[in-house]
């Protein structure tokens, strides 16, 4: 039954320069499983292995040990040039810091994902012009980040991440750059996409008032789960 | 400050890696500037060695050509109590003679027999054999006992014998030499030429200093020689005067050298009419001055190019130094540092790799030259002279000072501006807007060039020639100046409209006036010079500018030219979010990108136009060789006039030698010494040996018909407004034709180039373009110096073209009045007409058969008991060797620029591999939204191939509309060199490959993860 979930992890375990002296076991058994459609946040002190977590599940790290299943595929068995193509159909990311290119346009920052596929020019920048309008920045299109505000170059990076319509959006503490209440703008925003498209999030944060705006929140603890929010 | 002294040591060390590269560079552009400086050098001192060795300590030479000079004992008493400080004298005999070797057959033509007194001054220099021991006065004395024995010149062994070097001494010579007949009834018995046997008594291996150096002699002694061609025990052919024993001690300024000529020449002129005085190492030296002169500008030229392309790179390494440590610098700035101590740690740092890179640069210098001095000796002296670089502290000086000034001065700028950036700016990480117009200084710079540029443009009009008249443009030094008024006022008007407007109008109005400038200035102006030297300085000028206008203009465009490109590939649905990253880094790093590729177009622009004209000018000579041939396709020479032989009717044997010939022609010539000025009480007039050709006006015209077809091209100005330099090649038959009637019609020409029989000059025809119609030349005849004027240029082979000296073709009441034209009665010189290919057919072999007609024992002329040693050349294979020695020289000239295209390539893997860790964060971003490992390779390597397509493509269209002006100087058509150019495309792409294919590779292995913790 494991296509009810978006994700899926079990028994996952990284430790950063195994077999030295130096090696960090950042993440001890980890299972989690994620409905299609829920919004998670995952919480935890400086450190506790959460973006960790989210690198793993966007296969962007390599697991030490244990799986991940992403919209019912074992991402753990897939070689890289497979994980990539997985990664751009299924997975969107948006990050805290330098999110976009700077030398690149609001429309350009968003359409490179479809930029990567076989679509047009014309279809996949049509596609972005309307993805961008829609999160409101219709008259900004080819505003470079520099130019935009932080609310708004957030905007620009989710556009991009739900561009491909990806299994899972993972957000890696989305608004730690952002004032309270542009936060907020951007968290209401996730959660009515959420609500509309039935878009599963993941986001990582350490603000308990992001976290809120969740379904549920689990909890780490020096790379354990210590809540799981059911 | 002792903090800022701390983070230079620690940041120098944590940054090594990037150091290096900042290193590589710095050492890279000091390499090329050493090795520019030492190739320089050791050319210049190589070629002024080359003359100095053959001089030696010798001022003065006196001779009487071809008269012997009588009782040099009462010369040598006038010449020590004419006031002169002479420091020694010497008297020679020298003859000529053609050389057998009966044994082997073997024949060597016009090789000196010197006769000299072993009692010698010793600043005359001295023998050494095999081993490197002088021949002692002793020694000759004992080895030169009697008339026939020689030593033998080691250069000449191998021409003559076929055996080791060692095996020839004890073999026999035979020498053809002109005698004098002292018992002669008239002027033209004077002289016969007689056999005479020779026995080699030693090898001559190094002549060393004043001995000729280097030539290719027999050496005898002055009596012996004297009785061989019939000389009296006081007379010589020469006579030698050094002014100082050791001129590195005591030099003799050509001043004084020119004062001692004219005493000399105003007190043996009564005594030996027709003696000809010349201070020889001054006269040398000056000429051998003016033509290294001419040569050094093209090298300082070049040199100044690939220097600049080194600099180039430097400013763009330490641009990125500073760049992508912004983040450092604001934080620096807000704990507290202040401006200058942050100017300070920059100007540490690159002092550190200045001086680092510049002592490195040094040992690349010198690596390079010994490359460059290698081809030098190659190409322009002979293989076995053994060159090294030359490494004066001067060179070393001014490389090291340059490698620091310039690594400080570029590190500089940019540090300037990183002490001023607003600290939350930078350590946000965003970016200030630039200012869309030029700051309020422009307004009083632009005007001050603007008025500057006028001012000196009316300045020079005044002042010297104007520009409205054709006399304003007919020298290097006008035209630079045109160029600099010029492009002040441009740059001035660029800045005022970047004040008005934009900075991107000024860039842009900038790039394009100055294009268009150069452009007039090749199409228009160029022309206007009538000197090669004085165009090619002015052409080398324009590629320089050109190649750096171009650059302004597509670097100010490289946002459009990116964005076409980009849209190229979107158009074919090719790499779209390769090409979109890779095209937006570009744009977003303006200045590096520019910078990068200006390089390669800077030197690709060089080496581009240097092979479009090296191929223009290969395939033209070569096309136009057999019309300029006028159906002369086979040439002969002879050592001595075959006319002498009596009952032989040369012309009529050489028709039979083989059955494709169809006409011969014979041709008197002579030497005489030739003056731009009147050598009369003119210390300033320079004499210069020149060749002149009589050619009988029935030799070449049989009634009205024309056997040979003689070409000129200009004349004077009479007829030169009417002659059609483009004109077809019937046209420019029958323009020739009518030069030639007119030319022996006698008709005198005035000074103002046309035809006047009152007061005109007589007229004689150059071969040479640089003596151009209309000059006036004094030739020394039997009647003293006379004046005479050049009709027209003359574009005839074999007489243009295959002599290094000043040619003309006499009239014989011209000839007949130059002295050596006695000794010269009959032709000595033929033109055979052929039935056969001009190229392909058997002219080669046909030369060869007229060889052995002359020179084989069995021959008709050998038989009859003369020896004429002939060399007979097919015209085509003379102009393929003299094409080949200039294409040479063009390739030397590519090797010199090609440094640059390796500087290009390491800068440009330097810089790639710095775009890679800095772009480490974008890098894993890629990643993360779904680029594959090949993509990010790809986008990388399109970027370095777009750089190094731009640098291809601007190279190669500037390269070819110099060369299309070039070729338009000489009614040339412009030949692509396709296969040069598939070379350097070849090349091009091997740097983009060799110069991304690492970065790449380490940036496609960057985990998104770990490039996404990085933050710069």
């Amino acid at each position: 039954m494991k296509e009810e979930y978006a994700l899926t992890t079990k028994n996952l375990h990284k430790i950063y320069g195994q077999g030295t002296d130096m090696a960090v076991h950042a993440l001890k058994g980890i299972d989690i499983k994620i409905r299609k459609g829920e919004m998670v946040a995952i919480m935890g002190p400086s450190g506790c292995g959460k973006t960790t977590l989210l690198n793993l599940i966007g296969g962007i790290d390599l697991q030490t040990k244990g799986d991940i299943f992403v919209a019912g595929k074992d991402i753990s068995t897939l070689t890289d040039e497979e994980m990539t193509k997985f990664r751009l159909f299924n997975i969107g990311y948006i990050f805290q810091l330098f999110n976009l290119f700077e030398f690149l346009s609001a429309l350009e920052n968003t359409v490179l994902p479809l930029f990567l596929t076989k679509a047009t020019r014309f279809e996949a920048e049509e596609e972005a012009k309307m993805m961008l309008r829609q999160m409101g920045l219709g008259d900004k299109l080819h505003q470079l980040p520099g130019e935009l505000s932080g609310g708004e170059q957030q905007r620009v990076a989710v556009s991009r991440a739900l561009l491909m319509n990806p299994a899972i959006i993972l957000g890696d503490e989305p608004t730690g750059d952002l004032d309270n209440s542009t936060a907020t703008d951007i968290m209401n925003l996730f959660v009515s996409i959420n609500e509309n498209y039935k878009q599963t999030f993941i986001i990582v944060t350490h603000s308990e008032h992001i976290a809120q705006f969740c379904h549920r929140i689990i909890r780490i603890v020096d790379g354990e789960i210590v809540e799981q929010g059911f | 400050m002792s903090y800022i002294n701390y983070l230079v040591r620690k940041t120098f060390k944590r940054r090594m890696g990037k150091n290096i590269g900042t290193i590589v560079a710095i050492t890279l552009g000091v390499s090329l500037m050493m090795g520019v400086q030492i190739t320089i050098t050791s050319f210049g001192s190589t070629a002024t060695d080359f003359f100095l060795e053959a001089l030696g300590e010798n001022d003065i030479i006196i001779t009487k050509i071809p008269l012997a000079l009588n009782n040099y004992t009462d010369l040598f008493y006038e010449i020590e109590n004419s006031g002169i400080n002479v420091s020694a004298m010497n008297a020679r005999v020298r003859q000529f003679t053609t050389v057998y070797n009966e044994e082997e057959g073997q024949i060597e033509q016009r090789v000196p027999l010197v006769g000299f007194d072993f009692n010698e001054d010793e600043v005359f220099g001295d023998l050494y054999d095999e081993n490197g021991t002088i021949y002692t006065q002793g020694l000759l004395n004992l080895l030169l006992q009697d008339n026939s024995s020689v030593l033998i010149s080691n250069r000449i062994i191998n021409d003559i014998f076929s055996e080791e070097t060692t095996q020839v001494v004890g073999k026999e010579l035979l020498v053809v030499l002109p005698v004098i007949n002292l018992s002669a009834i008239s002027f033209e018995d004077l002289f016969y030429y007689k056999d005479y046997n020779l026995t080699i008594k030693g090898i001559v291996k190094n002549e060393g200093k004043g001995r000729e150096g280097g030539n290719r002699n027999l050496w005898t002694n002055i009596d012996h020689l004297r009785e061989i061609t019939g000389l009296s025990e006081l007379q010589c052919t020469e006579i030698n005067i050094a002014l100082s024993a050791d001129h590195i001690e005591n030099p003799i300024s050509s001043e004084e050298a020119y004062a001692a000529e004219d005493i000399l020449n105003e007190l043996l002129a009564p005594i030996e009419p027709g003696v000809i005085i010349i201070a020889i190492r001054a006269t040398a030296l000056d000429a051998s001055e003016d033509i290294l002169n001419d040569v050094l500008v093209a090298f300082n030229l070049f040199g100044a190019l690939i220097i600049f392309s080194g600099v180039l790179l430097i400013v763009n390494i330490q641009l990125i130094q500073v760049e992508d440590r912004l983040q450092q610098l604001g934080i620096l700035r807000a704990i507290g540092s202040k401006r200058r101590e942050i100017i300070k740690l920059f100007l540490m740092e690159s002092t550190i790799a200045g001086v680092v890179g510049s002592i490195a640069g040094i040992g690349g210098g010198y690596g390079m030259s010994m490359f460059l001095v290698w081809q030098i000796g190659k190409t322009f002296f002979d293989v076995s002279i053994q060159l090294r670089p030359i490494v004066t502290i001067a060179s070393v000086t001014y490389s090291l000072v340059v490698g620091l000034i310039l690594s400080l001065t570029s590190g500089l700028l940019p540090a300037l501006r990183a002490s001023r950036v607003d600290v939350i700016e930078v350590i946000r990480g965003i970016k200030k807007v630039p200012t869309k117009r030029a700051g309020t200084f422009s307004l009083p710079l632009g005007l001050t060039l603007v008025v500057g540029g006028i001012t000196t443009f009316v300045t020079q009009s005044i002042v010297q020639d104007s520009y409205f008249t054709s006399a304003g443009w007919d020298s290097s030094v006008e035209q630079w100046i045109f160029l600099g008024a010029a492009g002040a006022f441009l740059i001035g008007l660029s800045i005022l409209l970047g004040y008005l407007f934009s900075k991107k109008i000024l860039g842009n109005f900038l790039g394009l006036s100055l294009i268009g400038l150069t452009i007039v200035m090749l199409m228009a102006t160029l022309p206007l010079l009538n000197d090669l030297a004085e165009s090619s300085k002015i052409l080398i000028t324009l590629v320089v500018l050109l190649a750096l206008s171009t650059i302004l203009f597509v670097g100010v465009n490289l946002r459009a030219v990116t964005n076409f490109i980009r849209t190229i590939f979107y158009r074919t649905r090719l790499k779209k979010a390769v090409s979109l990253v890779a095209s937006k880094y570009m744009t977003a790093r303006t200045m590096r990108s520019t910078l990068t590729f200006g390089i390669f177009t800077l030197v690709l622009t060089m080496n581009i136009f240097a092979s479009v004209y090296q191929q223009t000018f290969k395939v033209n000579t070569l096309d136009s060789v057999e019309f300029y041939s006028g159906g002369g396709a086979i040439y002969a020479q002879l050592d001595i006039p075959v006319s002498n032989i009596s009952g032989i009717d040369v012309e009529s044997e050489l028709l039979q030698v083989n059955d494709s010939i169809t006409q011969v022609q014979g041709i008197k010539s002579a030497i005489a010494f030739t003056s731009d000025l009147n050598p009369v009480g003119n210390e300033s007039a320079l004499m210069i040996p020149s060749g002149f050709d009589l050619v009988e006006n029935d030799t070449f015209k049989d009634g009205d018909d024309y056997v040979f077809d003689f070409i000129f091209s200009n004349s004077i100005k009479q007829f030169n407004a009417e002659y059609k330099p483009d004109g077809s090649q019937e046209y420019q038959r029958e323009y020739s034709h009518k030069i030639w009637d007119i030319f022996y019609s006698r008709d005198r020409v005035n000074r103002e180039g046309y035809i006047d029989n009152d007061d005109g000059l007589l007229t004689i025809i150059s071969t040479l373009p640089f003596i151009t119609p209309g000059e006036t030349i004094f030739i020394s005849t039997l009647l003293g110096w006379q004046e005479f004027i050049v009709l027209a240029l003359m574009l005839q082979y074999p007489f243009s073209l295959t002599s290094m000296l000043p040619k003309y073709i006499a009239t014989p009441d011209v000839y007949n009045i130059l002295p050596f034209s006695l000794i010269v009665p009959a032709p000595n010189q033929y033109l055979i007409k052929t039935s056969e290919d001009f190229r392909e057919g058997q002219n080669h072999k046909i030369a060869q058969d007229i060889e052995y007609f002359f020179n084989a024992n069995t021959s008709i002329i050998r038989q009859s008991g003369q020896r004429v040693a002939a060399t007979a050349h097919s015209v085509w294979d003379v102009m393929l060797e003299t094409v080949e020695f200039q294409v040479k020289t063009f390739d030397f000239m590519q090797y010199f620029v090609g440094f640059g295209l390796v500087v290009g390539a390491m800068g440009m893997i330097i810089i790639a591999v710095r775009n890679v860790s800095e772009r480490r964060r974008e890098i894993g971003m890629m990643r993360a939204i779904g680029y594959k490992k090949r993509q990010i390779i790809e986008s990388i390597m399109l970027e370095l191939f777009i750089l190094a397509g731009l640098g291809l493509f601007m190279g190669l269209v500037n390269g070819i509309v110099l060369g299309w002006a070039f070729a338009r100087l000489y009614d040339w058509s412009v030949v692509i060199p396709l296969t040069r150019i598939l070379i350097y495309t070849g090349i091009m792409i091997g740097v983009a490959l060799v110069a991304s294919i690492i970065p790449g590779i380490r940036a496609s292995r960057i985990t998104p993860a770990e490039a996404l913790r990085y933050v710069g």
